[in-house]
Formats: structure tokens, C-alpha cells, sequence
């Protein structure tokens, strides 16, 4: 395996610890106003993920670095042909950033409404992107012989990248009141826990529907075999499938890890659906980037590797370290003893 | 980069001027609100006086 290949399989590692932290993050973010039933109800359930939403936003921050310094011609055709997507995101994540802050900041109702449904929409509007913006990567952009973007914003949208973006959602809204129940006491624990049955079919079904559909456009418009993306799609649909049983069943535990399992195999469905190219070209196969034709000279995956190798386990250490010290619900009543 | 590559020839060639600025522009309009509403929220924490701290009771004998 040549370091190409490694940097390509690293980076889908990160873009899955990033869909499986970030995830129930932007959930619990979906669901304030479905879940809590005032301000005070909405502030504990912030609370939960508290601790947690900056550090899992820094693998979104690696992925983006890791792909800039492994793969410059993918990152610069990407960032360049989906910039009003990625433009989106970003504005969608300072609101979202800046509403954790604010919220707090002053006890009007209409203040604390008014950051917590920008919150919501932030919380819904990212994950939409992101279901859509990978989605593309299979799906194809039209790219010139040199690489470049040819097409415009309205490409990025098609039957099958809606659906990748409505799909992720629902898995994240479902991720998200999984992690609820793992996190809340008492009424919020238990409205949390109708919320993930309520959401668990309909989580199934898009997120079944949306990944077979990744399959074919694989085979269709990347001359992917069926197998090779079919594995982790049918693995990622059958543990979201055995997720929805548990979450019905009470099995918080059990359904939460199924949650999280299904995040990061949606991902590996995108990128073994991807591989060996790292954006499709559509129409013009030819002109589609690949992990061979978009890295890094050799000498630059040598040192990022070193880097990588030498601070990565510090930093998912030191994460890992974070959820066990923070780990205590909050909300409800204290149990007794 | 210094010689090779220009600031003029770094703008990605798919997307017009007009969509450019355009995101300039929303940038700058929310910066320009985050920056306004922060001033307002600093200035009135600024003017809240200080909570007032309770020295303890000395226990009695």
C-alpha cells in the first residue's frame, strides 16, 4: 500500500470520527425543541453535549488539513466547485457556534428562543450539506481535462444527492436522541427515548434507500464493482436496523454504539464507492481525479505521516480522557445514594 | 506564491465576479452583526456592578 492509498483510507477515518462525534451533536441540536419542553429543559440538554461539540469539530478541522496536504489537487477542485456549499456550511457553523455562546448570555425569552432556533436550523442545515457535498464526490461534477469545476451550483443537486443529504440527517436526528437517553435523567429521559422509537423507522429507511442508491451510482458513474461498496452499505444498514430494535427495546447502550457504527459506515460506503478516484468527473470520466493523479509528492506523505503518527494517538487520548471525566448524566432529579 | 503563482489567477475560474462579492458581502454583513450584537452584549456586562461578596461569620465560641 503506498502512502496515497493510507492518506485516502485516513481521511475517511476522519470524516467518520467526525460524522460519528459531531453527529449526535448536531441531533441533540435538531431535536431542542422537540425534546425540551422550555428554556431551562433546552439549556440541560446543551449542557450534555457541552463538553464535547468544539473537540469533535476538530476532526472535521484534520480532515479538511489532512486532505489539503495529502491530496492539493482534490482539496483545491473540491473547495473551488463546491464553494457555495462549503460558504453555507460555514455560515451555518458560526451561527451554530455563536448560539452556544449567546444563549446564556442574557435570560430574555425571546433571546433564548430566538439563538435556540438558529441552533436548530444550523444543527439541521449542516448535516444536510454534508449528506449532499459527499454524496457529489461519488455522484461527479463535471471537471475540465485540468481538473478544474465546470459546472455550477445547481449540479450539486440531483434525486440522489437530496436524498444522501435528507438521509444523514435523519441519522444524525436519531443518533442524537439515542445519545439523549444515554445523557438525560428523569422527563428528558424519557421524551428523548419516545423521540429515538419515533425516529428509528424512518431513519432505516432513508438511510437504507439513500446507501443502495450509493451503490448503483458507484457502479453506474465510478465503474466500481458491486460488491466492494454493497459490503459496508449492507453492514451499515443492518446495524441502524439492530440500532432501531435496541432504541425501541430501552437498550440505549447497545443502540447507541449501533448508531454511531451506521455514521461511520456511511461514510465507508462513500469512500469504497470513491476509491481509487477521489472525485468523479461527470460527464468526462476521464478528467476524474484519482488517489494516484491528486497527491502529494512523496517526500509530504513521509512527513505528514510522521506528524500524524507521532500526535494523533495524544489527541484521541486526551478526547477519550474527556467523555470518561464528563461522562455523569445531567438534568432530572438526582438518583438516590 | 512569489513569481509563480499570481493573486490573479487564483479565483476559481467556475464561479462569476458577481457570486464572488456576493459572498464577500454575506461574510461581511455577518461578521459585521456578530461584531455589533458582541459590543452590545460586553458593554452591558461591563455596566452590571460586581455580585457582592459576603465575608464569612466568624464561628461563635
Amino acid at each position: 500500500m503506498t502512502l496515497a492509498i493510507l492518506w485516502f483510507w485516513l481521511i475517511a477515518v476522519l470524516w467518520g470520527g467526525y460524522f460519528v462525534l459531531e453527529g449526535f451533536d448536531f441531533g441533540v441540536g435538531m431535536l431542542l425543541g422537540v425534546v425540551g419542553r422550555d428554556e431551562e429543559e433546552r439549556s440541560t440538554m446543551l449542557e450534555s453535549i457541552g463538553p464535547f461539540w468544539d473537540g469533535n469539530e476538530v476532526w472535521l478541522v484534520v480532515a479538511a488539513g489532512a486532505t489539503f496536504a495529502a491530496f492539493p489537487a482534490w482539496y483545491a477542485t473540491m473547495f473551488s466547485g463546491f464553494y457555495l456549499a462549503l460558504l453555507a456550511i460555514l455560515v451555518l457553523l458560526i451561527v451554530r457556534v455563536v448560539s452556544f455562546e449567546w444563549r446564556e448570555r442574557h435570560e430574555g425569552h425571546r433571546w433564548r428562543t430566538t439563538w435556540r432556533r438558529a441552533h436548530t436550523v444550523a444543527a439541521v442545515g449542516a448535516p444536510f450539506v454534508w449528506g449532499v457535498a459527499l454524496a457529489n464526490l461519488v455522484h461527479g461534477v463535471p471537471l475540465s481535462s485540468s481538473g478544474d469545476f465546470t459546472g455550477d451550483v445547481l449540479d450539486l443537486f440531483s434525486g440522489y444527492t437530496l436524498l444522501a443529504g435528507v438521509a444523514v440527517v435523519a441519522l444524525f436526528a436519531f443518533h442524537g436522541a439515542v445519545f439523549l437517553t444515554l445523557r438525560m435523567r428523569g422527563a428528558l429521559h424519557d421524551r428523548a427515548a419516545a423521540t429515538a422509537r419515533r425516529l428509528s423507522v424512518p431513519a432505516v429507511v432513508l438511510v437504507a434507500a439513500a446507501l443502495v442508491w450509493t451503490v448503483g451510482v458507484a457502479v453506474e458513474r465510478n465503474q466500481r464493482g458491486v460488491l466492494g461498496p454493497a459490503v459496508p452499505a449492507a453492514i451499515g444498514t443492518g446495524v441502524l436496523a439492530l440500532a432501531a430494535g435496541w432504541a425501541r427495546t430501552g437498550r440505549s447502550g447497545r443502540a447507541f454504539v449501533m448508531t454511531a457504527l451506521a455514521a461511520a459506515l456511511w461514510v465507508g460506503t462513500i469512500f469504497t464507492a470513491l476509491y481509487p478516484r477521489v472525485l468523479v468527473s461527470h460527464p468526462g470520466f476521464e478528467n476524474s481525479l484519482t488517489v494516484a493523479n491528486a497527491a502529494s509528492a512523496h517526500y509530504a506523505l513521509v512527513v505528514i505521516t510522521v506528524v500524524a503518527a507521532v500526535f494523533t494517538p495524544i489527541v484521541a487520548l486526551y478526547q477519550a480522557w474527556t467523555y470518561r471525566v464528563l461522562r455523569a448524566r445531567v438534568g432530572g432529579e438526582q438518583p438516590a445514594g | 506564491v512569489l513569481g509563480l503563482f499570481n493573486t490573479a489567477e487564483g479565483p476559481s475560474p467556475c464561479y462569476s465576479s458577481a457570486a464572488l462579492a456576493t459572498s464577500i458581502g454575506v461574510f461581511a454583513l455577518l461578521y459585521i452583526t456578530l461584531g455589533v450584537v458582541d459590543f452590545v452584549l460586553m458593554r452591558r456586562y461591563a455596566r452590571v456592578d460586581p455580585p457582592v461578596v459576603r465575608e464569612p461569620v466568624a464561628a461563635s465560641v
